[in-house]
């Protein structure tokens, strides 16, 4: 017979446990057409636990982009694609989410670098731009993950003149003290598509930061079309808007596009139980382990 | 009121292992009561630091990702075990050095309760400089704290001489800790390793 102490502790987990599965349901799917284009809610830089220090699987970072209301992520492994591929085949099967592999290119202390869309693992040991150039070899593109400061140098005019896009709105601009500014000076000094990532690795929710891409088709490849174009739009912190002009102008007409780049959120009465009493109850559990 | 043997090596780990080695046990649910208990708090941690709540899909997934972390810890307890003369059974090895993770677990809650008081958009200050620096302190401390524990479950669990428990702990730690690490960042640590050499 279970001690009550213990039977207590479980029921508490149990409940915030059946709590937060019952508040766990994604979104209602928005289609949302702006200008002739529909537009996407898209995170292009996440990283799975298939060795790439993420806290999710691949497939759970496909249902986790489902419930955060994204229609499209690019898996991005350090320096590997494979985790990329395993959450494609598992989207192709099961998801309406579409799934890019790709890969964040660490050459650390250089740069990093995301390849979405490529189909081999891209080198780390060269420059930026061939570093680039091998990626749209492989019909990918190339985003300057994270570009503060401290990555600038990497970037020579060769780089910068080939990039696709650059992260504008990245986790960091919470948690560092004038990141966003640097942000912004990279995407200044060149052409190049504003994005917003969430960098997502189990800390935060994924999406937190997020692009709008506006496609002509919703796959794969119009979205990959649509970066190459720069049809992206970025709500940032503050309310601050980036992205092509025109599409900017669009966007900020339309309320539904605010909503679309919202996170799932964990607000709500049933999110608050299941987190409070999860930690109680797995306390008591630790207390109680073993007792007869 | 009586807690667990886990709860009271937080504070008396060589009480609680000679308490734990009296009560001798084998079995398949001995060697994955503890290994699984681990896991539902690694899990419960991910969902409510990735999503939010506690949802059966996130704790499932979470667990999956780190089930590497008890693995590679039972096949360096394997390891250490062999080189032992008088080797208790597996099972209770296992289950004894798993008791030892309490101050895991208190990181954990911790961590769990922080991300349950912080807004979403205020997580990401916690990875970052100076808030980093509190989670480096917290993680050295548990770090500290979980090897203390562990030496006693060589020392009093297994009944191991000073030296020899001694001895067993660095060698459990520096391939449990160097295996672990090599999965979790895997690709990632090969530009780190060139970065470092150049």
């Amino acid at each position: 017979m279970m001690p009550p102490a213990r039977l207590a502790a479980a029921a508490v987990f149990a409940v915030s446990l059946a709590a937060g599965t019952l508040a766990d349901r994604p979104p209602a799917p928005r289609e949302i057409e702006v200008g002739g284009y529909r537009v996407l809610s898209v995170d292009l830089h996440t990283h799975s636990s298939m060795w790439s220090d993420g806290a999710l699987t691949p497939w759970g970072l496909v249902l986790e982009a489902e419930r955060q209301g994204l229609d499209a992520i690019a898996i991005t492994g350090h320096n590997d694609i494979l985790d990329g591929r395993v959450g494609q085949a598992f989207a192709r099967a099961a998801s309406r989410v579409i799934v890019l592999p790709g890969e964040e290119i660490l050459s650390d202390p250089d740069y990093h670098l995301i390849a979405v869309g490529v189909r081999e693992r891209v080198g780390f040991r060269q420059r930026a731009a061939d570093a680039i150039d091998e990626i749209h070899r492989q019909g990918g593109v190339a985003i300057a993950a994270h570009p503060i400061r401290e990555f600038w140098r990497a970037y020579d005019a060769a780089a910068t003149a080939r990039l696709d896009g650059a992260e504008i709105c990245h986790p960091l601009i919470y948690g560092r003290q004038g990141a966003q500014q640097e942000l912004e000076a990279f995407a200044a000094r060149a052409r190049v598509a504003a994005i917003g990532s969430s960098d997502a690795h189990g800390i935060g929710p994924m999406g937190l930061c997020r692009t709008l891409v506006f496609v002509r088709e919703a796959t794969a490849r119009g979205i990959l079309d649509a970066l190459r174009a720069r049809r992206t739009v970025v709500l940032g912190r503050g309310g601050r808007v980036y992205g092509d002009p025109a599409l900017v102008r669009l966007a900020a007409a339309d309320a539904r596009l605010r909503a679309a780049v919202r996170p799932g959120g964990s607000a709500d009465v049933l999110d608050a139980i299941s987190r409070i009493g999860g930690i109680i109850g797995l306390a008591g559990l630790f207390l109680t382990f073993g007792i007869e | 009121m009586r807690v667990s043997a886990d709860a009271r090596a937080l504070v008396s780990p060589p009480a609680a292992f000679r308490d734990l080695a009296r009560e001798p046990c084998s079995g398949a649910w001995v060697l994955m009561r503890r290994p699984l208990a681990l896991l539902v708090a690694i899990g419960s941690t991910v969902s409510i630091l990735a999503g939010g709540r506690l949802t059966a899909r996130l704790v499932l997934d979470g667990a999956i990702s780190f089930a590497f972390i008890p693995l590679f810890e039972i096949a360096a307890l394997a390891l250490v075990v062999r080189r032992m003369p008088q080797r208790a059974p597996f099972a209770h090895a296992v289950d004894l050095l798993f008791a030892a993770c309490g101050p895991w677990m208190a990181w954990m809650l911790a961590a769990s309760a922080l991300a349950s008081t912080v807004a979403a958009e205020n997580l990401p200050r916690w990875t970052s400089r100076p808030r980093l620096w509190i989670v480096a302190a917290a993680s050295a401390a548990a770090i500290a704290w979980f090897a203390r524990i562990e030496f006693h479950v060589f020392r009093d669990g297994l009944a191991r001489a000073r030296a020899e428990a001694l001895r067993d702990l660095a060698l459990h730690r520096s391939i449990a800790w160097s295996a672990e690490t090599l999965y979790f960042f895997g690709f990632a640590l090969w530009p780190m390793i060139v970065g470092m050499l150049r």
